[in-house]
């Protein structure tokens, strides 16, 4: 499958800080990616970096085979863009800046906007300085899809979201991604939507990929292992890819990054345990990673 | 995020004897200042010109920390902040001690204080204090309606020998300290109704900074004034109407713009242009110029010559600066149209968007010039003034636009506010010193307090308008 995305070593410091280090991964085209990572990881500054809102101090990023930023007028018409705090022209009525936003397009499907104006409950002759922050997000989305991107941004998009809006979101998006034909990149700290909507998940800690590959291949690798020990377990436990560890004297629950390099039958014979392995969820996957 | 108030912020921030120590510098000098000017009798202009600085400067502390006051207050976060009570009283007493003891340090060296002239001026400055808490622009307004209201009749105190400070107000002194003071308690008591502890407040916040700044605002907003989007919304309307709004680029370029300087560049315009037809009008801003044409007969005017040529200088200054708005817009304008803007590359798409920069400038300047020539043609002025002053135009307009590039292009943006600020400092004290009768020695001194008390206010308003226009 064609990629439409392609990052290879990308690294970008603000103030000698350096936020992404050395990134390399591609995205199919229609695939959707979910990006995962705690505050400050460098989500945005990833979802920036691709779209050329950065430029990279080192390393390459194309998209549709173009290199950023060099893309091509063509190339951008088909990337949609959402910003985790909604760039508007909070002077503008709702109507204006669809209007506005709608003279860029050669493609606009004006029956999604709309739907999406309708189901979303906005007022078309609304103020957008007077709309509230979750209300600036659901327009910014209707932006965004409204051109019918083949690549589809998202940073943090359901973030300023309530529970009804999240879902009708997340029913959109994958609506729109029925026929394969749109990638979508998105940002989120909600792990269970993106386990929802993505098949692929991009994790991200301290500036460095984690993990990249499907979602349920990363929760076969990780997994805690519990351990009650008949005797005294030893100061240093022999288990590779250790995550997280709490031991106390006779027990202990360590998470680890591949359940796969861990031999059970041997580790519970050498401490001579009843060993339990619990499978995680991609919360608890998350919460393990950064506790 | 730093505060508008950087300067204050920063004192702030430090220990209690550097607030402290700022505040007795503040009213040694304002003081000196007084005593150097009680010493050397010189015609009126010079007491008047004084008043108008001392109680400026006052004005621009005061509106620092009342903002400063009334933003930690309003929040729904800062009272998370460790230290919260504590900046608000360090708030509240600095706002005490500027109110108090600058203008009574003023008026007492000038040997006009009064039991009841101090009364009346501390209570209109806790009355500016509490309307400034509320809205700043508000009390900006009334703070500096007063100070030309005082400057006024102590011009009329010095042209009628026995007379006293407020002698000729219609209205007993008692009557109208006594309605502030009312008015003052009202207002303070919606204010504490609104935003006081009955308040339904967060208990826990997320945060990885704890500068209250940063807490103050889940998202700071931008264009908050009702005049900017206003007027953006008519000149959007108007401009594609008229077909002057052509492109996409000019209406993202149009929307960080802070409209309220082109508002008052708006006034201006219209009424020139009026008194180019209407005598009446023409007749005040003859008024207004006057000082220029008889510096040696000033003196004999009325007081309000005087306040008219320092409102002049002001709007002067106003005209002669470069809107640095149009620049700092160019970074939210390239990454709002970035991804929409159909062209190819980008070098080809910073080289379209420049260009469109460039036009706005170019209109820019073209416009305020024909303003300030339209006010120097109507004041019939002639000779050096008038080069000095076209010049003078030139100069400053080139040298805003210089510190606005460098404003939004260079990182050490303290030094940029810096000169930026001193530049206006220059500019406004050789007006003011073309403007007043005063010898070239005490224009030194007027020149330096000048520029400290506009190197304040500019870095407060370049912080203010730098920081909402790039968070728009």
């Amino acid at each position: 499958m064609q990629n439409i995305i392609e990052v290879t070593q990308l690294t970008k410091s603000f103030k000698g800080q350096t936020v992404l280090n050395d990134i390399s991964f591609a995205v199919p085209k229609g695939s959707v990616v979910g990006l995962l990572g705690s505050n400050g990881a460098g989500k945005t500054t990833l979802l920036q970096s691709i779209i050329g809102l950065h430029l990279a101090d080192q390393g390459k990023v194309s998209i549709c085979g173009e290199y950023v930023p060099n893309l091509s007028a063509a190339t951008k018409q088909k990337i949609g863009y959402v910003s985790q705090e909604s760039e508007l022209l909070t002077w503008m009525t709702v109507q204006q800046i669809i209007d506005y936003t709608r003279s860029f397009y050669t493609r606009w499907n004006a029956n999604l906007v709309n739907f999406l104006i309708n189901d979303w409950a906005l007022n078309s002759s609304q103020k957008i300085h007077k709309l509230s922050t979750g209300q600036r997000q659901k327009l910014s989305i209707i932006l965004a899809i409204a051109p019918e991107p083949d690549l589809l941004i998202l940073d943090e998009p359901v973030a300023s979201l309530d529970p009804i809006s999240r879902r009708k979101f997340i029913k959109t998006l994958l609506e729109l991604n029925t026929n394969d034909a749109q990638t979508v990149v998105f940002s989120t700290h909600i792990t269970s939507d993106l386990e929802r909507i993505a098949a692929e998940v991009l994790l991200l800690k301290d500036g460095s990929i984690y993990f990249h590959g499907d979602i349920d291949e990363l929760k076969e690798k990780v997994a805690k292992v519990h351990i009650v020990a008949n005797q005294k377990l030893p100061n240093q436990l022999n288990i590779p890819g250790v995550i997280n560890l709490i031991k106390t004297e006779h027990q202990a629950s360590v998470t680890v990054e591949n359940i796969n390099d861990v031999n059970i039958d041997q580790l519970s014979e050498q401490l001579d345990a009843n060993i339990r392995i619990e499978p995680l969820s991609l919360d608890d996957i998350f919460v393990e990673l950064h506790s | 995020m730093r505060s508008s108030f950087a300067v204050f912020n920063v004192l702030l921030k430090n220990s209690g004897l550097v607030i402290f120590l700022t505040a007795l510098a503040t009213i040694l000098a304002t003081a000196a200042f007084a005593g150097f000017f009680k010493e050397t009798p010189k015609p009126n202009n010079q007491a008047i010109v004084l008043v108008v600085q001392g109680l400026i400067i006052t004005m621009s502390l005061l509106l620092s920390w009342a903002q400063r006051f009334g933003k930690l207050i309003r929040s729904g976060f800062n009272h998370l902040k460790v230290g919260f009570n504590q900046s608000i009283w360090v708030s509240l007493l600095m706002m005490i001690s500027v109110f108090l003891l600058i203008p009574s340090f003023t008026i007492m060296a000038l040997g006009f204080g009064t039991p009841l002239q101090l009364s009346l001026v501390v209570t209109i400055a806790v009355f500016c204090t509490i309307i400034t808490i509320i809205s700043s622009i508000a009390g900006a307004i009334l703070m500096a309606s007063t100070v030309l209201y005082l400057t006024t009749e102590l011009a009329r105190v010095e042209k009628n020998p026995g007379s006293a400070f407020f002698d000729f107000l219609t209205i007993n002194p008692y009557f109208i300290l006594a309605f502030i003071l009312v008015l003052s308690l009202i207002i303070l008591q919606l204010y504490i109704q609104t935003y006081g502890p009955n308040r339904p407040r967060k208990r826990t916040a997320q945060t990885e900074s704890n500068e209250e700044i940063s807490l103050r605002l889940k998202k700071p907003n931008a264009l908050t004034s009702f005049f900017d989007r206003g007027w953006i919304q008519v000149k959007y309307q108007i401009g594609r109407r008229l077909g002057a709004i052509r492109n996409a680029k000019d209406i993202a370029l149009l929307s960080g713009q802070y409209q309220t300087i082109a508002i008052l560049r708006g006034v201006l315009l219209l009424t020139f242009v009026t008194g180019l037809f209407y005598q009446p009008i023409n007749e005040i801003v003859i008024g207004f110029i006057d000082g220029f044409q008889n510096h040696a007969s000033a003196v004999e005017k009325e007081a309000p010559v005087n306040l008219v040529q320092f409102l002049l200088v002001m709007l002067l200054s106003v005209l002669a600066s470069y809107d640095t708005s149009l620049l700092t817009k160019v970074h939210f304008a390239q990454r709002y149209l970035w991804l929409k803007l159909p062209v190819d590359g980008f070098s080809n798409f910073k080289r379209s968007l420049m260009a469109t920069v460039l036009k706005s400038s170019l209109v820019e300047v073209t416009i305020t010039f024909l303003i300030f020539w339209l006010i120097l043609r109507q004041s019939s002025l002639t000779g050096d003034y008038y080069w000095v002053l076209i010049s003078g135009f030139f100069a400053f307009k080139f040298y805003s636009a210089f510190m606005g590039v460098l404003l939004i292009r260079s990182k050490v943006s303290h030094l940029i506010y810096f000169l930026v600020t001193l530049g206006y400092g220059v500019f406004f004290a050789a007006i003011l010193y073309l403007t007043a009768t005063i010898e070239f020695s005490d224009s030194l001194v007027l020149s330096g307090f000048s520029l400290v008390m506009l190197m304040i206010l500019g870095v407060c308003i370049y912080r203010f308008s730098r920081q909402s226009i790039l968070n728009t």
